[in-house]
């Protein structure tokens, strides 16, 4: 795979998830969360999210999703009216699932962008850098990860 | 010369010893420290695993503790530099005058390191610091000019410590109530420029609009490279012209002045950006392992690897970068 073409090819693979019934995200998304965050969890880092929604927004995948902490676990929310929206391409949310680029400098050059509650938003991009989810997929999916974060121009 | 490096947390200590740093320095979980923000930063429990980590590695660990005690505040500052003692960091970066006698007494074989924040720049304040608290290091402020790191440094057996890399302040460091002005906080009360709390992003038709405390500092065109909010680095109308008023933002970096630096004895370079990723820890943290591995020892004309600028220049704010102070003529 050439470096610019996985671009153009992310937001056209990650559109079809936007005609995933809720219902099903609901059912699926929090599962592979729980998973991959586990330890943050136990932690106790999460309870930041607790009565607060945070929204992900994939730009050119149209992608839109809320997530909340509700009885120690993570779940879907509403995206409308969160307490912090974070909005960027499907190239720059790899990136960084990769580890593979800096938040800030995806922030500096305006592949992201951030609005309500910051000190919340702040907080979750510190918690994500610290506990790093990648590592806690099946390893081979996690060299996969890595590998096609790489690719990405930021 | 010793590369010293940033670390907000476990992941990128990790980052900064895998790729070649002498020395990670950190900051506790709170506003002992002069990057307190929301997630960051390191409870004793996750520092003495990073000193283990480290010192595994031959890799020395130093604790930041550089903001000022505040009225009422002693306890919290004081158990700061006893959790560094007890997780056994090989150094205290302290600021305040205070604390750092009580670190010199109840804990002398701690090193005490003077942060950037007291603004030491004389032989002879470094003199006194050494004397009366056994300080073996002094970071440097960012306003001096090369010929005056240089005059210092032949002046002074302290260690002296400078600034390689990363983002630059409005340069009255220690000083500064900037930050104050809008939010009631500054580094050296809360130990964070631009809390997070009084931040907010709004983006709107016309751009990206920043605010600090309701205040309304930056407005970015919507390809134009955006910044962290900061008094310092906004615009305002002065005189009818919409400018940076006080700084343009931009990096600090000092590639090309390795060879002067080492000729002059400069013990360290530190880089700047504990609330960075791991990502930027790790990759700039192995540029500059191989510039300091590649200062030639011959006096002339030197350009560092025009690759490794250009890489180091991706991670800056701005994305412009500048000799700062180091080139400057005037004070």
């Amino acid at each position: 795979m050439k470096a610019p073409q996985i671009e153009y090819a992310l937001p056209l693979f990650l559109t079809p998830l936007r005609w995933v019934p809720g219902p099903v995200n609901a059912a699926i998304v929090p599962v592979i969360l729980q998973q991959v965050l586990a330890e943050a969890l136990a932690d106790g880092e999460l309870d930041i999210l607790v009565d607060k929604v945070l929204a992900l927004e994939v730009t050119d995948a149209r992608l839109h999703y809320g997530f909340t902490l509700e009885n120690g676990r993570l779940a879907i929310a509403d995206p409308k009216g969160a307490d912090v929206s974070i909005r960027g391409d499907s190239g720059a949310f790899l990136a960084l699932a990769g580890g593979a680029a800096d938040p800030d400098m995806l922030f500096f050059r305006r592949r992201l962008s951030v609005e309500g509650d910051v000190a919340l938003g702040l907080s979750i991009k510190n918690l994500l850098e610290s506990y790093e989810p990648r590592h806690r997929l099946p390893r081979p999916l996690c060299r996969a990860l890595e590998a096609a974060a790489a690719q990405v121009k930021v | 010369m010793e590369l010293l490096c940033p670390a907000g947390n476990l992941t990128a200590l990790r980052a900064a010893v895998d790729n070649g740093a002498d020395t990670v320095y950190i900051g506790f979980r709170d506003s002992t420290n002069a990057r307190h923000f929301p997630g960051l930063n390191f409870t004793p429990q996750q520092a003495a695993r990073g000193v283990e980590y480290a010192h595994q590695r031959g890799v020395r660990v130093l604790v930041a503790i550089n903001s000022y005690v505040q009225a009422g505040g002693w306890a919290q500052w004081q158990q700061a530099v006893d959790e560094a003692a007890r997780i056994g960091a090989d150094a205290v970066i302290v600021a305040d005058l205070g604390l750092l006698e009580y670190a010199a007494e109840r804990w002398p074989s701690l090193a005490r390191h003077l942060s950037v924040q007291a603004s030491a720049t004389t032989p002879e304040a470094l003199a006194f610091y050494q004397r009366r608290y056994g300080v073996s290091r002094a970071v440097l402020p960012r306003v001096l000019s090369m010929a005056q790191v240089e005059a210092l440094a032949a002046d002074t057996d302290v260690e002296l410590e400078v600034f390689g890399f990363g983002s630059l302040c409005v340069m009255a460091e220690g000083r500064c109530l900037l930050s104050s002005y809008a939010t009631g906080e500054s580094p050296n009360t809360v130990g964070a420029c631009s809390p997070a709390w009084a931040v907010q992003w709004q983006e709107t038709s016309q751009g990206r609009e920043a605010r600090l405390g309701g205040l309304l500092i930056d407005r970015f065109a919507p390809e134009e490279p955006a910044g962290y909010p900061t008094i310092c680095k906004g615009r305002y109308e002065v005189e009818g012209e919409i400018e940076h008023a006080f700084e343009t933002p931009t990096s600090l970096e000092t590639a090309e002045l390795l060879p002067r630096l080492k000729r002059a004895g400069i013990h360290a370079v530190k880089i700047e950006g504990r609330q960075r990723s791991p990502a930027y820890v790790g990759k700039v943290t192995s540029i500059w392992r191989s510039l300091i591995d590649r200062i030639p020892e011959a006096e002339g004309d030197y350009t560092p690897d025009p690759a490794q600028v250009a890489a180091l220049r991706e991670f800056s704010e701005g994305a412009t970068t500048t000799l700062g102070p180091y080139e400057r003529k005037w004070q």
